[in-house]
């Protein structure tokens, strides 16, 4: 049987074009796919990072929550944001159990947004300072860039994701051939390229998944108001009321906010034993506002449905997620598939590890070009020390800025982006080998955890569970980064002497 | 107990699928019997995993499990070498193409914003033609946009004939957009 040994059936020049298709994308966005990709993996556990953050009161757990509740923490939301100026919409987030807060988000029509939580009571106040972990969710949304140019940019790198894992997987002839073949050490080009290989091969179906979803979240507006333009004569507005019927109109008026009691009261009758997510008011507070509540959905991968209200309390719609169109029980699950918050604890742990493979795909990648540059006698010494920086400088980067905000010493947003740009300036010129410098930040990437995770204690003591679980696996991994740096400067030193023996 | 009902039982297929799908990569023979076992154990585990967590949650479930599953069992089978300095080579340099910069800046055109200009003009052909449901129709032509400008972008890249390209792509996107207007 000739299965393995025949490739499918390519001709070597189109593999050829493919496969500098594929790596003129990878080297032109290499870097801000692995951006993207390594603040996403860490991005998974975003609640959980929140809650390790800032482990302070208050706290609600799902228990706590009454219809009472709501409505007491939606009016004293709305007194809140009129007086700031954020009561454009108000979205009030029950507890999960990963993150047993009860938030209020306020929004301005411009988008700008600001948080409280509320206490059992329904007392409202300042969030707790979760600067990292606002700064990460930030980072993999939009760079931090303003208005919806950031989103597109993430969108875009989500393109040239799908991009790369299609023109890597068709130009990859022995696909079938190598499909186990992993080799590590010897030659630094052969062993990054199985692990390139065998890591986005096995898990395709997650890489696609992730940058497909993640490429339609960045560029929903823009794709949307597109279609908008073409096919509703410019009326945005009215392609977003197809697939969000949720009915606020203009009428600016100010009136009472609505009655959340007496429209969970009729959820109740149509959705008996719903759980509640959130609860949103569109122009809250105004004659036009209209009410969205989520409902939690046990075995449908949206997790959720969203049901709408008229200001006045009466029932307007099912959104369907879980029942609707084929459309938007897709458009429902786009969420959970990219993030992983479907499955529980267990499931985000698996998304962070497809997630590494998925960083470590894309900087083995650009270590493929770079080794096969040297090879063939064209080393790149100086772009291999900037991308050995950048790919194990986002670790220290991340760490640092943690111990930073975690003291109040410095924004989260400058000390990373001075962490991953000034170093990665910094080492271009130098002359040092970069596999000294490669082991170098991944020796600082292991003390600065180290170092959070000791400082975090310190800070915090040991007041959840969670907190402490965290903090240790922060150790382990900066344990495990030095380990990896003392070994890397042994197999060196082992390979300079196997070649003093031969030569 | 759903640990022992199902994960575990699940994970046990995945695993055996592939312990049998190593099997016939490594000797080549009865490879198809193998390779029908192997997708038969791992459809056993997707169902497991669809029983307990539903059809929406299962697939995903199964299909990243198995990922990791798989790829346990390949670093756990890999071949270590001994450490290897890379050569020092010094090549001259190659011939300077020309119009290097004018044709990295085509193709960055032609790849870049006039695919995405074709991929969007499908997509508004799409969501204002195809005979489903409204929603459907713009949810898939939303989720058509990124896959499509990423299959356009592969062809320029891979072109060599990259005006003939960029026209093709234009045309598509004017006919498509005078269609979706219409």
């Amino acid at each position: 049987m000739a299965f393995f040994k025949k490739s499918l059936s390519i001709s070597p020049e189109f593999s050829k074009s493919m496969l500098s298709a594929h790596s003129l994308i990878g080297i032109i966005f290499g870097a801000m796919i692995y951006l993207v990709c390594f603040s996403g993996t860490l991005a998974v556990m975003f609640g959980e990072f929140t809650l390790w953050e800032a482990p302070e009161e208050p706290f609600v757990t799902t228990e706590d929550i009454t219809p009472e509740l709501l409505a007491k923490v939606g009016e004293a939301a709305l007194v809140k944001t009129r007086e700031t100026g954020f009561e454009h919409a108000i979205y009030v987030v029950n507890p999960t159990p990963e993150l047993p807060r009860l938030t209020i988000t306020g929004y301005k029509e411009t988008g700008d947004w600001r948080q409280w939580v509320a206490d059992k009571n329904g007392t409202l106040y300042e969030p707790p300072a979760t600067g990292w972990s606002d700064f990460l969710r930030l980072h993999h949304y939009n760079f931090h860039l303003p208005g919806m140019i950031g989103y597109y940019i993430v969108g875009l790198v989500g393109c040239l994701l799908i991009a790369s894992l299609a023109s890597g997987v068709i130009a990859h002839r022995r696909i079938l051939k190598d499909a186990f073949r992993l080799r590590l050490g010897g030659s630094r080009r052969l062993s990054s390229a199985d692990m390139h290989n065998r890591v986005a091969v096995w898990a395709l179906p997650f890489h696609l998944i992730v940058s497909l979803t993640g490429s339609l979240l960045g560029l929903a507006s823009l794709i949307l108001g597109f279609v908008a333009f073409v096919a509703y004569d410019g009326n945005e507005e009215k392609a977003w009321e197809i697939l969000f019927p949720v009915g606020a109109t203009e009428d600016h008026t100010p009136a009472p906010l609505t009655d959340i009691r007496t429209v969970l009261d009729d959820l109740e009758a149509r959705r008996p034993g719903s759980e509640v997510v959130w609860v949103g008011y569109d122009h809250a507070g105004t004659a036009g506002q209209a009410v969205l509540i989520a409902t939690a959905e046990e075995g449908y991968l949206t997790r959720s449905e969203m049901w709408t209200y008229t200001g006045e309390g009466e029932f307007r719609t099912k959104i369907g997620y879980t029942d609707g169109s084929v459309g938007m029980r897709i458009y429902g699950m786009l969420v959970p598939l990219h993030f992983g918050t479907y499955g529980g604890l267990a499931l985000k742990i698996i998304y962070m590890l497809l997630g590494m493979g998925l960083s470590g795909i894309v900087a083995t990648g650009i270590n493929i070009w770079l080794a096969r540059k040297r090879d063939q006698g064209f080393a790149k010494p100086h772009w291999e020390r900037v991308w050995g920086t950048l790919v194990w400088g986002q670790i220290p980067a991340f760490a640092i800025a943690a111990l930073f905000e975690l003291w109040g010493l410095a924004p989260a947003l400058v000390v990373y982006w001075a962490l991953t740009l000034i170093p990665a300036a910094a080492v271009g010129p130098i002359s040092a080998d970069f596999r000294i410098v490669t082991r170098t930040v991944q020796l600082i990437g292991g003390i600065s955890l180290l170092t959070l995770a000791a400082a975090h204690a310190i800070r915090w003591g040991a007041p959840l569970a969670e907190s402490i679980l965290i903090d240790l696996a922060i150790a382990s991994l900066g344990l495990l980064l030095i380990r990896m740096a003392h070994k890397s400067r042994k197999l060196e030193a082992e390979a300079g002497r196997l070649a003093l023996q031969e030569g | 107990m759903i640990i022992a009902t199902t994960i575990l039982p699940a994970l046990g297929l995945s695993a055996g699928g592939l312990v049998v799908a190593h099997n016939a990569w490594r000797t080549r023979t009865q490879t198809w019997a193998k390779l029908g076992i192997t997708f038969a154990l791992w459809m056993l585990s997707t169902v497991l995993w669809c029983r307990a967590f539903g059809l929406e949650v299962g697939i995903p479930l199964a299909l990243e499990t198995g990922a990791l599953v798989a790829f346990a069992g390949i670093l756990l089978r890999a071949e270590k070498r001994p450490p290897k300095d890379a050569k020092d080579r010094v090549t001259e340099p190659a011939a300077p193409v020309p119009y290097r910069r004018l044709k990295g800046f085509g193709r960055i055109l032609v790849g870049g914003p006039i695919a995405l200009g074709a991929a969007m003009a499908i997509a508004v052909y799409f969501a204002t033609s195809a005979p489903i449901n409204e929603q459907t129709r713009l949810v898939i032509a939303g989720l058509g946009v990124p896959a499509l400008w990423a299959g356009l972008l592969i062809g320029a890249l891979m072109s060599k004939h990259l005006v003939r390209t960029g026209v093709i792509y234009v045309i598509i996107c004017a006919v498509c957009l005078y269609l979706g207007k219409g």
